[in-house]
């Protein structure tokens, strides 16, 4: 890698070679004391005397002695502290104060095809260092990010095996690839999942659109840039680290249990003690003798010895005698163990530098059994050597192979199952009595009826998975769904670069990089045909096998140039980059109700290989390799002047394929300008000010401009004639013979596409307080983004349902605010830092449409929608605004006293008098439109006869009536870290939360009104409780609560799309509290070891919510149509919970 | 090192910025650049087959929408009198429910999907009419004439369901914006409902010449295409909903004249809905739904799976709901096979049926009493389901086995009937219907998956018994009720009806085609033209259900498992299946769940036509509503 490092280190070595001369000076005791800049003693400061292996090490009390030339130089360093060098200078005596080396001041922060000093830097970048994120138990990079830097907001699934969301700076597109553009070690890559957190040197994200600008048409979504690790000079070290992860479940959702949901559906009144009985729910019972009628003599006894008496009538169940009562949860997660090795060598020497690094990740997720998995081997290699004061070779590889098993989200999915089945139905059964409504049928026909048997069935130890007598749901048992699940991915991804560096002149390096990806993945899945419920079965046996192969490569060459004049520093950038990515992957599957393999489908005929001829007549196969391609130009010019001010300019053209944009309208231009002004190194403000109490200030602006290209592929701007479709003109029986294929037009031609388009203005302060003990970053952006890609549906009438155009503007707008404090008593070293994001997302046009409402979740039929319209954040929950529950206190705006002859009755003031209708009592009321009446009660009309209207409050709103009911996107994101030290003690406390993110939560049906899901409307209702009096009247006692009488809310599809179900997502999660020791180095090194660290720790441990579902974080991931997208963030239908962990580790250090 | 650097410089700059853009260029793979087709017969052949798919799939079909049900059948059935919307209770499917009600408040997801498909396949026929309308090819003048019955037959449906649409009888360019064809200025846009149903005439009239004729009563393959009888009588049809009744009369006389066309017979009448009665002697036209496993199950990547050419999941809500039964039942004529029993017909309709057909309103019972063939194609009285071929004969019971049971000991067994505790079967009356429930062979016989989620029988487009019928009432509406009888009494007679009408009038062909044609898609336009034209009592009455759909939900309920005391919902009106406890197992309580829950329920005058959904007026501003939505 091309940085300013590799620049000095000629001028240092020069530096030595002059020095070399004077070394044959005379030799004496110097003694001194190192103190910091409180004046406390700095205890084990290292003091060398400069181009000699002479040194001395402090002691308690800072002091120390060494042998020294009176002209010589001592070197004094010590972690944390500014190395200092101080001159002998004739004395005997000398006392050295270290400086605190708060927030790197000399940093250099990689800004995309080279390096900058932190101190320099015009836009704003968030860096991070590999000390910033360690011992995280993640093993995903991506996810260590999360609280960590402003701006940026990061989404866990629970699941294993999908790796954490990222989003820069808001959501600027409605595309699902909201995504910034990552780079590792200068390539461009997929993802960071695969990357260890534990090898990162440092990760930069490039926030403003003046910093990402240099990466033009592919920044939109902001750049992460992440370096990683490479030997330092000096000894070699080896390194070794462990995590291991207890993991556990962590919030469950309020489900029904059996009590509470007995309780409820008798209170609906779709449940009765009858069918209980007759369901055999009961150990106990309670009956008559037939001959009693009149019912005087009730009896109790076993249910199971009277089941098959002849001459008594059932009464009710015994209450505590149910026989099951399941926690699914409990039945499904368990514990599990996480568990990470890894072991890194590195070395290096003034020619070059080396790293290779191992890492072993095993993680076999909370899903109790093996079926959601995630196995990783990841290498890394990275070297520099540097063959000439010209010309270095630098290359980082990394080899990655990975197995992973998955349970899916979303209908009729495994966990949705574990949330929607009823707690009366038990995991397992030993009876086939006891089989769910249409399962006994099935089992008694040809094959059982594929009825599936857990592991360990035998005639004689009968054993099967418990099915549901109440609820034909969509899903079955989780533990079968989880048992018939076989499949799996596994690959090998080999991602890598190597660069050369020229270096003719001092101020000019010159650098030619080839990076590439190696992707090669199989998958292969395996089911036959089950029956666990009429809506949950499959009917075929299936067999599918993939094989994806991929090349991707990125030949970069660019040319740095800088040079100081006097107090002028330029420096200036130009390049260019072809990016070409290549697929070719196989898809193979056959599918069909007889068998379709040989050998009796056992284990070891699964494979394609052993297709029987109906398998091979039922096969599908698919393969086309493609192509994609872009093309790229880029520069850059920078000027600073006496380290004041500061300017840059950026200027990226790109072009993409023929697949994405069409020739005429392939290229775009993206231009950045940014300044800097550095107030504290004015002489005016030096006078002024005491560095003491401002030890530096800096403002910064920047504008530029990105974009984004995500979802353009296909071919979407030209209309081409597909080949496909059939239809049979002739022919009966089998099939093959008769058949015609088909071609029409592909799609509606919009030659005019683009890309989308962002510009981002941003403000920003850099400053540090109290000898720099204080720091704090404050940006303001504002993030316009254009030409929005929109699915549109056109008028049928022009021949398809949806086309892609540009149009829409979405606009983004925050604070991100920086917090960093550092000091230490004594031995006693603390430091917090916090961060704070807040984001405003509004769209601002959505082309001509009123509003663009986005498909929900498919499967359920709930009224709420996710739309996009203008003035409204992107995504909001379109749905009925519920007001409450009818009562003598809340009714409808139109029920009005009416008199003898049906006209409205007037108060003194010729208002209406309100009239409470207690038949309506409990029922759920909401906000819409009511018709204005005049005084005979009538509505009034306007001018073209159309009602007119008033928002008020009604039992019926119409369609129109929905309202923004809020979105899933937080306006608030923060993270705070609390780190403490005292003599090899270390403590993190690490948290991060979200605010003002709203889920919707939808577990809970008004079509399957006997599925299981959240209990909070039910253990809040309102509810009517009739009573028989003794003189055979009834009378009725109404209890309020927050929600309505369930009774007339249980199927109502208005309630189950209103703002009733709607929760604040808001949480705070202790992310880490770790407490870790290291031992003495004294001690340790007598075994050989440099450094030894063990630590624990708890993981996600605590979350602090209010939210009714599982983990409010997980359930914004936007998964809930199990494909994961951004219009259904905050949808929740049971995602895959998050775990917690606790964490034992240990780092060695040879 | 100078010597270097210079070179190295120049290679820099040289293999930078002559980077090539033509790697830029990717061609698409699997295409046919627009300007080099639509050329020849091939050509020509490939686009005619595409609009049959569309046809299939986004006329008949799913149109690709919410999986579970085909627009076209819920618009044209549900609204019908002669229908309940049933299910695990009310709210359950409430796509059919809102439409069957008159009740939808929600963006009714049929009827945009319905627009949108007949649309969409418009389009398809376009792309063949636009493109070979100049042919000189016998292959191209066919594929024309054919396209253009297809779109002819869309915009009947269209015109039907919202009067005058807007009127894309050509490729839309991308300045063109539809609107409704009353207020399209162009002449030959449609103005009214009834100028639609002219143009759908004359369109059929005109491409007749171009057609090919069906062969014989025993070509099949003439029943899977449009052929001169379609083209007919799709004319004739649409003439009658232009109330021009002589010539409707002419064009169905064509139909019937060519011989092309045949009655089965009675025994056969159930194989109409099933794949026996594929391409039978009786079909006019029908989709010819056919199992590939080439297409894959649901695409090929650039077309259609097999299963988006069937009616996929619309069989499971048709079929039998097995999880209120206590045993299922109807498994010899299933194979097991369960569903949601979405369907469900009102007790007038049942009761008027079997008093029609078999002359009493019984079920066969031990007796064996008489029910005619089409009466026991399309309906079962709820006894003969429990008792009787329930496919659980076997059955060990506390009373012995099911088939050695004596009739007085399954009346009274608690191992057979319908379950306690959820009142009963939402939507059902007494009569069970079960003509389109899917019966074993549905699938399997054309190589497909045997299961609930689909059937592979074809999908009727017209059938020679609505030729008949529907001529039947142009010869009554012209006077020639003698010509009426004739063909009236055909129907009668293959039906194994006990009513041989002596004299045909207006009524008798009404309900004769209420009998022949249940949820064949016709009731419900027929209602609307009848109610516009006729003043009798029986269309009088008929229209009072209809204002009434959704106030009285039958729910059929079984006394031996669930006393009518124990149902806690709030329901009245019971009714026992044989008049009175003592004789009577089975019941049935009335509810009216979308009342209570404040919809306005019933047909109104705004019905006649459906509106356009909110999502079309959003994005064609252009477009206007139908009037009173």
């Amino acid at each position: 890698m091309w940085n300013f490092k590799s620049l000095q280190k000629p001028l240092v070595t020069l530096f030595l070679l002059c020095l070399l001369p004077l070394g044959a000076l005379a030799q004496s005791v110097v003694k001194g004391t190192v103190l910091d800049e409180a004046g406390e003693p700095v205890i084990g400061a290292s003091v060398q005397v400069q181009g000699t292996k002479t040194g001395a090490i402090t002691d308690f009390n800072g002091n120390f002695s060494v042998q020294a030339a009176s002209n010589a130089t001592l070197v004094v360093s010590y972690v944390g502290y500014t190395t200092e060098k101080v001159s002998v200078g004739g004395r005997n005596n000398i006392q050295i104060t270290l400086k605190e080396d708060v927030a790197m001041l000399s940093d250099v922060v990689v800004i995309g095809y080279g390096v900058q000093k932190k101190s320099d830097l015009t836009g704003a970048v968030s860096s991070l260092k590999g000390d910033d994120i360690k011992n995280l138990s993640t093993t995903d990079a991506g996810a260590a990010l999360q609280g960590k830097v402003t701006g940026v907001q990061i989404i866990n699934s629970g699941s294993p095996t999908s790796g954490a969301q990222i989003r820069v700076r808001g959501y600027s597109s409605n595309t699902g690839n909201l995504n910034p553009l990552i780079i590792v070690d200068g390539l461009k890559v997929d993802g960071i999942q695969y990357l260890d957190p534990s090898l990162i040197e440092s990760m930069e994200v490039l926030k403003d659109a003046a910093s990402a600008a240099i990466y033009g048409a592919q920044a939109g979504n902001g750049v992460i840039i992440i370096t990683t690790k490479n030997g330092s000079k000096g000894k070699p070290r080896v390194s070794y680290t462990l995590k291991a992860a207890s993991q556990s479940l962590g919030k469950k959702a309020d489900l029904f249990n059996a009590q509470d949901w007995i309780e409820y559906h008798k209170y609906l009144g779709d449940l009765t003690e009858t069918e209980l009985i007759n369901n055999r729910y009961y150990n106990q019972v309670y009956y008559y003798d037939a001959k009693d009628t009149g019912k005087t003599n009730r009896l109790m006894g076993n249910y199971f010895d009277l089941a098959n008496q002849e001459g008594i009538v059932f009464d009710s169940g015994v209450p505590g005698t149910g026989r099951f009562d399941t926690d699914w949860y409990d039945e499904v997660f368990g514990n599990s163990w996480s568990v990470q090795h890894n072991i890194t060598v590195e070395g290096g020497n003034d020619k070059g530098r080396f790293l290779a690094g191992l890492g072993i990740v095993d993680n076999d997720g909370i899903v109790r059994g093996n079926k959601d998995t995630y196995k990783r081997f990841t290498g890394q290699i990275n070297a520099e050597y540097k063959f000439f004061d010209w010309l270095s070779v630098q290359s980082n590889t990394s080899i990655e192979k990975y197995r992973t098993k998955a349970l899916g989200d979303g209908y009729g999915s495994f966990l949705n199952s574990v949330v929607s089945i009823d707690p009366l139905t038990p995991a397992y059964i030993y009876d086939t009595a006891d089989f769910g409504q249409s399962v006994e049928p099935k089992w008694n026909s040809a094959n059982h009826g594929f009825v599936p048997v857990p592991d360990g069935y035998t005639d004689e130890n009968p054993i099967w998975y418990g099915t549901s007598k109440y609820v034909e749901e969509a899903t079955g048992n989780p533990l079968a769904r989880r048992d018939l699940a076989n499949g799996y991915n596994e690959g090998i991804n080999v991602r890598g670069s190597i660069a050369g560096n020229l270096m003719p002149f001092s101020f000019l390096t010159i650098t030619s990089r080839l990076g590439y990806r190696i992707t090669q993945s199989n998958g292969h899945d395996y089911h036959e045909p089950m029956f666990l419920s009429s809506m949950a079965h499959t009917d075929d046996y299936y067999i599918s096998a993939n094989t994806h192969a991929g090349l991707y490569y990125q030949w970069e060459n660019f040319a740095n140039f800088n040079k100081e004049f006097g107090k002028h520093n330029v420096g200036a950038m130009i390049g260019m980059s072809f990016t070409k990515n290549h697929w070719d992957n196989t898809d193979v599957s056959s599918s069909d109700a007889e068998m379709i393999l040989n050998g009796d489908h056992a284990p070891n005929y699964r494979y394609i290989n052993y297709l029987n001829d109906n398998g091979k007549s039922h096969l599908s196969v698919g393969n086309a390799p493609g192509d994609a391609t872009e093309l790229s130009y880029f520069g850059r010019l920078s000027y600073s002047f006496d380290d004041r001010y500061f300017l840059q300019f950026n200027y990226r053209a790109d072009a993409f394929d023929t697949s994405k944009l069409s020739k005429d309208n392939r290229w775009g231009y993206f231009p950045s300008f940014s300044a800097g002004w550095t107030i504290s190194n004015e002489k005016f403000f030096k006078n002024a000010i005491s560095t003491n109490a401002v030890s530096f200030l800096k403002l910064r602006g920047s504008w530029g401009r990105n974009g984004n290209v995500n979802i353009l592929s296909g071919y979407k701007h030209t209309p081409t004639i597909g080949i496909g479709g059939y239809y049979y003109f002739t022919g009966e029986g089998a099939s093959g013979d008769g058949m015609s294929t088909g071609a029409m037009t592909s799609a509606i031609a919009n030659p005019d596409l683009t890309w989308e388009t962002s510009e981002q203005l941003d403000f920003g302060v850099d400053a540090r307080f109290l000898n720099n003990r204080l720091s704090l970053t404050v940006d303001w952006y504002r993030k316009l983004t254009k030409d929005l890609l929109i699915d549109v549906s056109p008028d049928p009438g022009f021949g398809f349902s949806s086309a892609t155009v540009n149009c829409g503007e979405i606009l983004n707008t925050g604070v991100d605010i920086d917090l960093g404090w550092r000091d230490h008593i004594g031995d006693f070293k603390y430091g917090i830092s916090a961060n704070f994001s807040t984001l405003k997302n509004e769209v601002q046009n959505v082309g001509s449409l009123p509003r663009y409402v986005g498909q929900a979740v498919s499967g359920f039929n709930n009224k709420l929608a996710p739309v996009m319209e203008v003035g409204h954040t992107i995504w909001y929950f379109w749905g009925y605004n519920y007001a409450g529950v009818y009562n003598e206190n809340l009714i409808q705006t139109n029920d009005i006293k009416l008199d003898e002859n049906g006209k409205p009755m007037l108060d003194a003031n010729g208002n209406f008098i309100p009239q409470y209708d207690e038949k309506n009592w409990g029922r759920p009321v909401y906000y819409g439109q009511v018709p204005v009446l005049d005084a005979d009660g009538n509505p009034m009309k306007d001018e073209n006869n159309e009602d007119i209207t008033k928002y008020g409050l009604t039992c019926s709103p119409k369609e129109e009536d929905r309202e923004d009911l809020g979105a899933g996107i937080p306006k608030f994101t923060y993270g705070i870290t609390l780190n403490l030290e005292y003599k090899g003690f270390d403590l993190t406390v690490f948290g991060t939360g979200a605010y003002g993110n709203k889920i919707y939560n939808f577990m809970v049906s008004a079509d399957r009104p006997r599925i299981n899901g959240i209990n909070t409307y039910w253990k809040d209702s309102s509810r009517s409780i009739v009573t028989k009096n003794d003189d055979g009247t009834t009378s009725t006692e109404y209890l309020l609560g927050k929600y309505p009488d369930m009774k007339v809310a249980s199927k109502d599809w208005i309630f189950y799309s209103s703002s009733a179900n709607i929760f604040s997502g808001a949480y705070f999660k202790f992310k880490q509290i770790q407490l870790g020791y290291t031992f003495p180095t004294k001690w340790t090194q007598k075994f050989l070891v440099n450094q030894l660290r063990l630590y624990a720790s708890l993981d996600d441990f605590f979350t602090i919510t209010s939210y009714p579902g599982a983990d409010p974080e997980a359930a914004t991931t936007g998964v809930a149509d199990g494909a994961g997208n951004s219009r259904l963030r905050g949808f929740d239908n049971g995602t895959y919970p998050t775990s917690k962990k606790i964490v034992f580790g240990v780092n060695i250090a040879f | 090192m100078k010597k270097i650097i210079i070179p190295m410089l120049a290679l820099f700059a040289g293999v930078s910025f002559t980077a090539c853009e033509d790697q830029l260029d990717i061609e698409q793979k699997g295409v046919v650049a627009v300007e080099n087709f639509y050329k020849n017969d091939a050509d020509c052949e490939k686009a005619l087959a595409h609009a049959y798919e569309n046809f299939q799939g986004n006329t008949m079909g799913r149109a690709m929408g919410p999986g579970i049900y085909t627009p076209a059948r819920v618009l044209a059935n549900h609204p019908g009198d002669d229908i309940c919307y049933g299910g695990e209770y009310y709210g359950d499917h409430e796509f059919g429910g809102s439409v069957n009600e008159f009740r939808f408040l929600h963006t009714p997801e049929a009827i945009t999907y319905h627009y949108t498909g007949l649309y969409l396949s418009v389009y398809a026929d376009n792309l063949v009419i636009d493109n070979f309308k100049e042919g000189t090819s016998q292959v191209q003048k066919q594929a024309v004439a054919e396209a253009r019955v297809l779109r002819a037959y869309n915009y009947f449906l269209l015109a039907c369901y919202w009067g005058t649409p807007p009127f894309v009888d050509h490729l839309l360019n991308a300045s063109e914006t539809p609107i409704n064809s009353n207020l399209d200025s162009r002449e030959e846009a449609p103005k009214t409902q009834q100028d639609y149903f002219k143009w759908v005439a004359s369109e059929c009239e005109a491409a007749a010449g171009d057609l090919i004729e069906r062969k014989s009563p025993d070509d099949k393959e003439g029943a899977y295409r449009v052929t001169k009888g379609f083209a007919w009588a799709l004319a004739g049809k649409a003439l009658m909903f232009a109330d021009d009744f002589a010539g409707a009369k002419a064009e169905f006389k064509k139909v019937i004249d060519s011989g092309k066309y045949a009655l089965v017979p009675g025994e056969e009448y159930m194989n109409q809905f099933h794949i026996q009665g594929d391409g039978s002697p009786e079909k006019i036209f029908e989709v010819n739904v056919r199992y590939s496993a080439a297409a894959g199950e649901w695409s090929t990547g650039s077309g259609w799976g097999w299963n988006s050419h069937s009616t996929w999941m619309e069989p499971s809500c048709f079929q039998i709901r097995s999880d209120k039964f206590v045993k299922q039942c109807l498994n010899k004529y299933t194979d097991g096979v369960t569903g949601w029993g979405s369907i469900g017909v009102p007790e007038w309709f049942g009761e008027a049926f079997a008093l029609n057909d078999n002359g009493h309103n019984k079920p066969l019972g031990e007796k064996g009493e008489y029910q005619s063939d089409r009466f026991k194609a399309t309906l079962i009285h709820i006894d003969d389901m429990i008792y009787g071929e329930t496919g659980i004969e076997e059955l060990d019971t506390y009373y012995g086995k099911l088939s050695s049971m004596k009739h007085s000991e399954k009346v009274k067994s608690k191992n057979i009937g319908i379950k306690a505790g959820r009142r009963g079967h939402y939507g059902q009356s007494f009569w069970i219907p079960i003509k389109h429930v899917v019966r074993v062979g549905d699938a399997v016989e054309e190589g497909g998956t045997y299961s609930a989620t689909h059937r592979l029988n074809n999908i009727i487009i017209m059938r020679y018994a609505e030729a008949l019928l529907d001529y039947a009432e142009c010869c009554v509406r012209t006077g020639d009720n003698g010509e009426a009888k004739k063909y009236v009494n055909m129907i009668q007679e293959r039906a194994g009806s006990k009513t041989i009408s002596d004299n045909v009038d207006l009524v008798t062909v009404k309900k004769e085609k209420s009998f022949e044609l249940w949820f064949e898609s016709c009731r419900y336009q027929d209602l609307m033209r009848w109610s516009r034209l006729d003043n009798d009592t029986y269309t009088q009455e008929a229209m009072e259900r209809l204002k009434k759909q959704g106030t009285h939900v039958p729910n059929l309920c079984d006394k031996v498992l669930e006393k009518p005391a124990d149902i806690v919902a709030n329901w009245e009106d019971l009714v026992w299946e044989f008049g009175d406890e003592a004789s009577s197992r089975f019941f049935i309580i009335h509810t009216h769940d979308a009342m209570d829950s404040k919809y306005e329920v019933g047909w109104k005058e705004k019905h006649r036509l459906f509106p356009y959904t909110q999502s079309l007026l959003d994005n064609n501003p252009s477009l206007v509503q139908n009037e009173g939505w």
